[in-house]
């Protein structure tokens, strides 16, 4: 397991807490589509995510080693609108990338933006995204 | 001989009458015992919220709502909601509803397809290709109040059922229990904030990793709950403005009923109804959202198989009446 901390930016009149529920909820659509979903399902996000707490920008906690299973009737559409900042090669690719990988797995690392910041677990606290543990 | 529960399947409690004769007056039917159902709750009313594998109310129908996991294969993610079975608890004989579209199995034994388990063989009416995990979407909250504990995120939800086959629900002592384990792993539920006492039962093991640093939270003070913190003393602000702290006077992993009350005149734990830590000066405050799991700074390793909280503070007779009840249904000691 690789934990990975990757901070949301604002977009697209989003914020940043909007956004990365917005992001999260696509993430899990990569394994279970809204063409298969219910309306009485309840999950709807794949990862957990965090608040800063003097910034207030949420971050996605993802783990890059793990092998998201892609549903054959997946649809990028939603989640390519919701990175307007990557590059359209990049977004060309990761499209043939999950295309290719339909009915299978990819490594959640190789799903990361290259514009995305990564930050590992003490990258993350060195930037103050943890609050000070209060402890015994 | 046996008793009767049901007539046409319909639970007794449910029943208004017979042929004229209201139900709670009848005490046998051509020689068998008419039984109805009494909850904890139901005797001891003022739940402002009560979550558990065993049914606590007469009223209520659902206990959780759960996700099976085939990691991607047929029937991945469907949800159900699952009851109590005929024994009022849950088991891989309790009837699934409102599941997920395509969903044909009609008990939650057939939705994961776990095989054979205590001499019964589930069907698999799905055609998954193995036998699926289980995880809880949802809590059922069986006051009436509808405060579910929700988790919406995949990677954060509890566990019930381990996905081996021929394999029964995770238990504790023999009974059906909710496993949290892991640094995200929470279920939160809310509207608390009004509370102006309250006093919380719960049946619960620590499962023993010395990582541990969480178990649950309801107050405004700004630190965590710890049950334990790293293996050793227990930190609690239960509906209080303080935390205090006791080494606890038996082992956490084991399944024990923990009890705490938060009045304005005491804060007292009991662990089996010993009292660990007790105070006459207390400030009540409690958070909008109670948290069951991990916190911030500090993962889960819990199985709690019950967990009530009233929104009073109970008398020394309700206390022990209710103590007994859990301690001799989940074999606590």
């Amino acid at each position: 397991m690789a934990t990975v901390y990757l901070p949301v930016e604002p977009q697209l009149g989003m914020t940043s807490a909007e956004r990365a529920e917005a992001i999260d909820a696509e993430v899990w659509a990569l394994r279970r589509p809204d063409s298969v979903r219910s309306p009485q399902d309840i999950t709807r996000y794949y990862y957990p995510r965090i608040t800063h707490p003097t910034t207030g920008q949420v971050a996605i906690v993802g783990d890059t080693e793990e092998n998201v299973r892609i549903h054959p009737a997946v649809d990028l559409t939603k989640l390519l609108e919701l990175l307007p900042e990557v590059p359209q090669a990049e977004k060309d690719g990761l499209v043939m990338f999950i295309d290719a990988n339909r009915g299978g797995t990819v490594p959640f690392g190789q799903l990361i933006p290259s514009t995305s910041t990564q930050l590992t677990e003490v990258e993350a606290e060195a930037e103050g995204w943890f609050p000070d543990p209060i402890e015994p | 001989m046996p008793n009767i529960s049901k007539i046409n399947a319909v639970d007794i409690g449910n029943i208004a009458k017979v042929d004229g004769a209201t139900s709670s007056t009848i005490a046998k039917v051509d020689g068998l015992d008419f039984v109805t159902f009494t909850g904890l709750i139901d005797t001891y009313t003022g739940a402002a919220a009560g979550y558990s594998v065993r049914r606590l109310a007469t009223s209520a129908t659902v206990l959780l709502r759960v996700r099976r996991d085939t990691a991607g294969g047929t029937g991945d993610s469907d949800e159900a909601d699952v009851a109590y079975d005929s024994n009022n608890i849950l088991s891989l004989d309790s009837a699934i509803s409102n599941a997920s579209v395509g969903v044909t199995a009609t008990t939650l034994g057939q939705f994961l397809n776990v095989g054979t388990v205590g001499g019964t063989t589930y069907t698999n009416p799905d055609s998954l290709s193995g036998t699926a995990s289980c995880f809880v979407d949802e809590w059922k909250d069986q006051s009436g109040n509808a405060k579910h504990a929700s988790q919406a995120t995949f990677a954060n939800q509890p566990q019930i059922h381990s996905g081996t086959v021929n394999t029964d629900l995770i238990t504790e002592n023999g009974k059906p229990t909710i496993k949290l384990e892991g640094s995200s792993t929470v279920i939160i539920a809310s509207g608390f904030s009004s509370l102006t006492e309250g006093e919380l039962y719960t049946a619960v093991r620590w499962l023993g990793d010395t990582a541990t640093r969480s178990g649950w939270k309801i107050s405004t003070q700004s630190q965590d709950m710890h049950f334990p913190y790293l293996g050793g003393n227990v930190y609690d602000n239960f509906g209080s403005t303080s935390r205090r702290n006791f080494s606890p006077s038996v082992t956490l992993n084991q399944l024990n009923l923990y009890n705490t009350v938060s009045t304005s005149s005491e804060w007292t734990a009991r662990l089996n109804g010993n009292i660990e830590r007790t105070s006459a000066t207390n400030t009540v405050t409690f958070s909008n959202d109670l948290n069951i799991g991990a916190s911030l700074n500090g993962p889960v390793g819990h199985n709690f198989s019950e967990f009530i909280l009233f929104d009073n503070s109970k008398s020394t007779s309700d206390r022990s009446g209710i103590e007994t009840d859990m301690s001799t249904y989940f074999s606590t000691p």
